[in-house]
């Protein structure tokens, strides 16, 4: 018997993601904490707490503030960051997306931790934080020693596999000699999604009706322009009607643009594959990535289309097993005629 | 939804499309709530004419399938979920009729004789 490493991918992704994201986090905001509070009683209070460009400190708070910001930042931060993909993860979701984020959550907590405990140790045994000097050095060795930590928090986490695994293969279906089928089916973005973009559009268009009232006309300008620009981009990508027929693939949002039609003579190859938009497309909408271009609404079965060239579409769309094995069944036709 | 006509068959072609909608029901393509896509969308994709669609939507109303309403289109009803509770004993039939030698156009005259005499 074999033993095969890819079901344990997923798993190890996920756990080398939790270390960087949240455990490594957590240490060095423990660590940071400790330091801080060592140097505690030999700094001045108010400690400097912001500095302007000329690197004179001009902002100033109780040194306690310190700590507690290095808490929200150094890992609030990296766990809000997490929380928004521990879910897809947590399926067996694997890819560039997540070995990103995680990166950029370990980058981010050492960058807050180290600017913070050393913004204070420059000041250790100052009478006044007045004299605090320029903070320069420490934020350039911070964003270095941050870049320093992401890139190791890259490495720290396996190489995503991004491929979209075909479900099981489909067989044609069977038509009889000069039979006319069409296959038709609307695909709309996952609902929790759908709202929450439907709310941000609304949350905007109140908060543009608001600024008309009582703002200045420039920002309620800017405000209702955002809103619209959304609102159109929102209507293009939120619903898509799918078609097969003898004609090929046809993918038209519910506006009519953007539209996307493969004829059947430019396919060479049909398969029905589950998507996982996250993973493999990093979002939901219309994704582009090199060679491959996406409309991934939700999670589930995809018709994948590869045309003359290697190029491949992908459509998320439910029962798109029917409509793999339609187009199939019209591609063979259409050679044998 | 997957609606196929055969123009070469006895059976007129808005019956071939009403039975589409009906088996895409039983296949659970189909569920309550599901909207049929624009008559104008499916006579343009089959080649057939727009009233050769709208008869068969029609017949499915009259039958309780689907529900028409002005700007809605056709909204496929709760009815949908009582043909669905058919689709096993249809199976069965199928293979019986099958393993005795029996065509499908027979069972479909003998469902037909059957359900007259009841």
């Amino acid at each position: 018997m074999t033993t095969d490493p890819a079901p344990l991918r997923p798993v190890r992704a996920l756990r080398r993601f939790v270390l960087v994201a949240v455990v490594v986090p957590v240490i060095l905001t423990l660590a940071a904490v400790a330091v801080q509070l060592v140097l505690l009683p030999q700094l001045p209070d108010p400690v400097a707490i912001h500095w302007d460009a000329a690197g004179r400190a001009n902002g100033f708070a109780p040194a306690w503030t310190a700590v507690v910001l290095t808490v929200v930042l150094g890992l609030g931060l990296p766990l809000l960051l997490a929380a928004t993909v521990i879910r897809p993860l947590r399926r067996g979701e694997t890819g560039f997306t997540f070995r990103f984020l995680g990166a950029v959550a370990l980058a981010l907590s050492v960058l807050m931790t180290v600017l913070m405990t050393a913004s204070l140790a420059v000041q250790t045994g100052l009478g006044d934080a007045g004299d605090a000097p320029s903070i320069v050095l420490v934020l350039v060795v911070a964003l270095v020693v941050a870049v320093l930590g992401g890139v190791a928090g890259w490495f720290a986490q396996p190489r995503a596999v991004a491929g979209a695994a075909e479900v099981a293969p489909t067989a044609p279906l069977a038509l009889r000699p000069g039979e006319r089928v069409v296959w038709m089916r609307t695909a709309s973005i996952a609902r929790g999604g759908a709202v929450a973009l439907v709310i941000i559009v609304m949350a905007l268009a109140a908060a543009a009706a608001v600024a008309w009232f009582i703002a200045d006309a420039a920002l309620a300008g800017i405000l209702t322009a955002t809103t619209l620009i959304l609102a159109a981009g929102l209507a293009c990508t939120i619903l898509f009607h799918v078609r097969v027929d003898d004609q090929g693939l046809r993918v038209a949002s519910a506006v009519g643009v953007p539209r996307f039609e493969i004829p059947l003579g430019e396919m060479t190859e049909v398969a029905c594959v589950r998507v996982h938009p996250m993973a493999q497309f990093g979002g939901y909408g219309i994704r582009s990535l090199p060679g491959r271009t996406g409309v991934v609404l939700f999670t589930g079965d995809a018709i994948e289309v590869t045309r003359r060239g290697g190029k491949q579409f992908v459509v998320t769309v439910p029962d798109a097993r029917t409509a793999v094995a339609l187009l199939q069944a019209l591609r063979e036709r259409e050679k044998t005629d | 939804m997957l609606i196929r006509t055969d123009p070469t068959s006895d059976d007129p072609l808005f019956a071939q499309v009403a039975a589409s909608v009906r088996a895409d029901v039983v296949a659970g393509r189909l569920v309550a709530g599901d909207r049929l896509p624009a008559a104008r969308e499916v006579a343009a994709a089959l080649d057939i004419n727009l009233h050769t669609v709208l008869r068969a939507y029609q017949d499915l109303r009259d039958e309780g399938l689907v529900d028409m309403r002005r700007g809605r289109g056709a909204v496929v009803t709760d009815a949908a979920t009582a043909l669905v509770a058919l689709r096993d004993d249809i199976r069965d039939l199928v293979r019986k009729a099958r393993a005795h030698g029996l065509s499908p156009d027979s069972l479909a005259a003998l469902v037909k004789e059957t359900s007259r005499d009841d």
